[in-house]
């Protein structure tokens, strides 16, 4: 459990990261937190000729507001996502409010351990492309964009199209993922996450992350979004849960019929931790459960 | 018992350790942190393949791969022969005994096929990438009661007219239960650095890294590279746990010291966490057939038993330690008039197993205790009363079990069975607390409770040896061939000597683990350290105080003292997921005399979290290649704080022994025995089917199917 050898490279500046990242192409490897690649690299099931580490370039450790987005910038340790607190335009720091403020924190603490979530960040965890993690879960549920930059570049991707696989994302060698906008939810938004793991801190065998937007007048669903993880090689979207949810009005049955709809559209691989059938059996309590915390009761 | 504030620590005060201090300031020296100047590194070269025959090994290229000292496979190591047995040797098993590096064939995934020796960890690992390792794969064996497994031996033991009682029953209550391959998983992963020295007696070697049984290691690694006894002199360090399965002879062990003897230069390895899962013993993984004659109050009047061991592929330093001390240990604190067991040993292609914390006695209380449970539940019976009915009476002591293990017959020394269980019942409110937990399931909620009794067993003999004396400059020195493991034994050897001496515990010094400082020990295994060292240091010591002169003792024992307790679990379930939650963890144990009850308790709190861990989460398991699907800790689930109960010890002196002079019994394997026992029947209890759980691990997905079903 040593790696293999490794060329290695700290960059001060986002533009000598591009730049090395224009140089190494697919030999390099970014590493920001380290908490997945260098537990593959010391099994050797990544090995990178160089390792591009980022943790010496400034102006990737932001949370900020802008254009109806929260950034979170690519450095951004989980531990922050935790109480999150946003840069203002006049460089002050205020607690992130909100639907956002409260989601981000009530799923933060599923991710690893605390001595992960300080050292491990979401951009990394974006760019890793877990799809059990719980941010690729959110970005995806939220319909989020990934900001990708390039020597001479920008693109914004959107999560639908950034996740392709198992640890495969859009990204390519030569780009550097910079931030994650978040869409801001309006105050008519109300959002859920759950998440089975075997301990505390594990991967989630299933988790499930629901929002849905209300209309003010009649309380009814307008919009709604379930994202669901551990069921696929990307974090999932279920239209057809989804769509039993729109235009009717939040309640136990309709829970439950999104549930049942849910746990019929996955079709999960089984693994060590949870056969395919135990995994779909998984969805229906996790997005039951969602549904039912977004909804402001407790879940069965 | 002492009061925790004692802090002259005199037996029965609950003081400190006085192996904490270099621990909490980073003095700790545990085999990674030695190292000499010109060592080199070795990296073992391991099998991929669970079975197949081993058309040949190419180390051209690894030889020629930068720092790349040596690199061997079986043919340079075939002088040094297979691996002999430390306990419970039996002539049918000899032939499967390993090899230092496998010739021919390959076992399991992570047999030893080739080493290689390097100046830096790193360019060895780089360089065993390189072995090219020809294997013709053929089907590997996952099965142990398949027909296809080898078998070498079935132990059986009988007494009492087992017919009579079955034709007599009024009723027969059957049972299939198992439990899975899990083992022990210390902090610290194996490792050894040997170094050659040029003694008087011309060139030998310091072993640093050995632990458990520093002794006997060093004596058969000089036989078995043909060296006199004192050749080898093993140099025992802080050792970051042991639970039986660190520190036993492995073929490492032999080739590190092979090769710095051959290569003339320090050799070391330091096993990665891959390694050890794939490696280091397996444990557990035993499934039974069980039958009881129960008459019409519920008593068990027979136990008829069938069980297979599987003891993976190849039969290591225990034997068939594991296996005969479930048959001799299985009917547990109940009386049992007629017993016939047979446990059949079969090797498969896993990982070869041995002892792990409570060995035999994990799997056979499980087992028993189910049984128990199906009895009540067959007659109508609670859980406790069935106990009551059938627990060995205290005015039976000393019983005879009439069965032998390891060399020595099981003679229950004393006890009382039944004051036990009552403590624990008194201490839980039982009643009420059924009632609360009826009242919460009836508002929907799956929660429950669950007994497991049991008798351990402790203080192995057949002998310790201790020197003390008083050192020039002041305090005391104790010199014992026992060793540590992590377990506090130089505390209790301290108290049992400030005790006999009237000096304070903290200035008595306590080696151990240095073979050229004392001519024999036995070691730190099967519970036996405060028994056998603590009774030696006592009769030491009281000579030392009469005479005032340097004072030798041996404390010899023929028979083994039997601690025995009861474990008490409240679980929930989530019926949604199936996930098991425990919320309260109680254990009452007897040991006789408590030395220092607070290390007792830290003995029992660590024993629970694992057998939680054997219980609910760990599991080697592997897909129908042999491949071993568990082999990180992403994958084998060791319980974290958050998976482990408060647990709540209620340490008993009832029963002193009478076997020794202080009435000691061991403390450390009682709080893993009833684990799978008492939540096994909690989760039962809980989602309200009576005898559902047979097999461990309890995951999630098998409680939600249960569930379902």
């Amino acid at each position: 459990m040593k790696p293999a050898r490794f060329a290695y490279t700290a960059p001060d500046t986002i533009e000598g990261t591009l730049e090395a990242l224009d140089r190494f192409g697919d030999e390099a490897k970014v590493l920001s937190g380290g908490q997945s690649l260098v537990p593959m690299m010391n099994f050797r099931l990544a090995r990178p000729e160089v390792i591009v580490d980022i943790g010496r370039v400034g102006g990737l450790e932001q949370m900020s507001l802008t254009d109806g987005a929260l950034s979170v910038g690519a450095r951004v340790v989980h531990a922050r996502l935790e109480a999150p607190a946003v840069t203002a335009p006049d460089g002050r720091s205020e607690p992130l409010g909100g639907v956002l403020g409260s989601l981000l924190p009530s799923v933060a603490h599923y991710v690893g351990h605390l001595p992960i979530r300080v050292r491990g960040t979401f951009g990394g965890s974006i760019a890793h492309a877990d799809p059990a993690a719980e941010w690729c879960i959110l970005a995806r549920t939220l319909d989020a964009e990934i900001v990708a930059l390039r020597r001479g570049s920008e693109r914004v991707i959107a999560a639908a199209d950034f996740f392709e696989t198992v640890f495969t994302t859009a990204l390519a060698p030569e780009e550097l993922l910079a931030a994650v906008r978040l869409p801001i939810l309006g105050d008519d938004w109300r959002t859920g996450f759950c998440e089975f793991s075997r301990r505390a801190g594990d991967f989630a065998v299933v988790a499930a992350m629901t929002a849905v937007r209300l209309d003010p007048v009649s309380g009814a669903i307008v919009e709604a979004r379930i994202g669901v993880g551990g069921v696929a090689g990307v974090p999932a979207r279920l239209p057809a849960a989804e769509a039993t949810l729109r235009g009717e009005v939040p309640g136990a049955d309709l829970h439950a019929a999104a549930a049942a709809a849910a746990a019929g559209e996955v079709d999960p691989v089984g693994d060590l931790h949870g056969s395919a059938a135990y995994r779909r059996d998984l969805v229906r309590a996790m997005v039951a459960r969602a549904l039912a915390q977004g909804a402001g009761e407790s879940g069965s | 018992m002492g009061q925790p504030d004692d802090r002259r620590g005199r037996i029965g005060a609950s003081v400190l350790r006085l192996e904490d201090r270099p621990l909490l300031v980073g003095e700790g020296r545990f085999l990674a942190d030695v190292s000499f100047p010109r060592e080199l590194h070795l990296r073992v070269v391991r099998s991929d393949v669970a079975h197949g025959l081993l058309r040949g090994v190419d180390l051209g290229e690894a030889r020629a791969s930068e720092g790349v000292v040596a690199a061997w496979s079986a043919e340079e190591v075939a002088h040094l022969g297979a691996i002999e047995f430390r306990m419970t040797g039996l002539d049918e098993l000899r032939p499967h005994c390993q090899r230092v590096l496998a010739s021919e064939r390959v076992r399991y995934v992570g047999d030893p096929v080739a080493v290689v020796i390097a100046t830096d960890p790193y360019l060895a690992e780089d360089a065993a990438e390189l072995a090219f390792v020809d294997i013709e794969p053929l089907q590997p064996v996952l099965d142990a009661a398949s027909p296809d497994a080898i078998a070498p031996l079935t132990l059986a033991h009988e007494h009492g007219d087992i017919e009579a009682a079955f034709a007599g029953a009024h009723r027969v209550v059957e049972l299939h239960a198992a439990v899975g391959r899990h083992s022990g998983i210390p902090l610290e992963t194996r490792g050894l650095l040997a170094r050659p020295t040029d003694g008087p007696e011309g060139i030998g070697v310091e072993l640093y890294g050995v632990a458990k049984v520093p002794h006997y290691n060093c004596a058969t690694i000089a036989a078995m590279l043909g060296l006199k006894p004192g050749q080898v002199v093993g140099r025992e360090g802080h050792v970051g746990g042991g639970f039986g399965v660190r520190g036993e002879l492995y073929p490492e062990d032999l080739l590190v010291t092979h090769a710095a003897l051959k290569l003339g230069r320090p050799v070391k390895w330091v096993e990665d966490r891959r390694e050890h899962l794939l490696a280091a013993n397996h444990s557990r993984d035993q499934s039974y057939r069980l039958r009881a004659a129960v008459d019409a109050g519920g008593v068990v009047q027979a136990l008829e038993a069938e069980f297979f061991h599987d003891q993976g592929a190849y039969v290591r330093t225990h034997g068939a330690t594991v296996p005969n001390l479930s048959v001799a240990l299985l009917p547990g604190p109940y009386l049992v008039p007629a017993y016939r067991v047979r446990g059949h040993i079969r090797l498969t292609n896993k990982t070869p197993s041995g002892t792990y914390r409570a060995p035999g006695r994990f799997e056979s209380t499980f087992v028993r205790e189910r049984l128990m449970d199906a009895v009540a539940t067959a007659c109508g019976l609670d859980a406790a009363e069935v106990r009551r009915r059938n627990l060995i009476p205290p005015d039976a002591m000393p019983f005879d079990r009439g069965v032998s293990t390891l060399s020595t017959p099981v003679v229950y020394d004393s006890g009382d069975y039944a004051r036990t269980l009552e403590r624990l019942l008194d201490h839980m409110g039982y009643e009420s607390l059924q009632e609360a937990l009826a009242k919460r399931r009836a508002a929907g909620e799956m929660a429950g409770l669950g007994l497991g009794m049991f008798v351990e067993k402790s203080g192995l003999g057949p002998f310790e040896d201790v020197r003390v004396r008083y050192l020039p400059g002041g305090g005391v020195e104790v010199v014992t061939g026992a060793a540590s493991v992590g377990q506090g034994m130089e505390t209790v050897i301290a108290q049992i000597c400030a005790e006999v001496l009237g000096v304070d515990y903290g200035e008595v010094t306590v080696r151990h683990g240095q073979t050229d400082m004392i001519g024999r020990g036995m070691g730190a295994f099967a519970s036996r350290v405060t028994v056998m060292t603590g009774v030696a240091v006592y009769l030491a010591a009281s000579e030392l105080a009469a005479t005032g002169e340097p004072a030798e003792a041996t404390f010899s024992a023929d028979h083994m003292t039997y601690p025995y307790g009861a474990h008490a679990a409240v679980v929930s379930v989530d019926p949604g997921t199936g996930g098991v939650t425990v919320e309260r963890y109680v254990v009452t144990y007897d040991v006789g005399r408590a030395v220092n009850p607070m290390l007792c308790e830290g003995q029992i709190v660590g024993g629970v979290a694992q057998g939680v861990g054997g219980t609910l989460l760990e599991l080697f398991s592997y897909d129908a290649d042999g491949q071993p699907l568990a082999t990180s800790f992403m994958d084998y689930l060791m319980p974290t704080v958050a998976e482990q109960p408060q647990v709540e010890v209620l340490l008993s002196e009832d029963a002193p022994s009478p076997l020794n002079p202080l009435g000691v019994m061991g403390a450390g394997e009682g709080g893993t025995n009833a684990c799978g026992a008492a939540i096994a029947a909690a989760i039962d209890d809980a989602i309200g089917r009576p005898g559902a759980v047979r097999a461990l691990p309890a995951t999630p997905e098998l409680v939600r199917s249960l569930i379902r079903a």
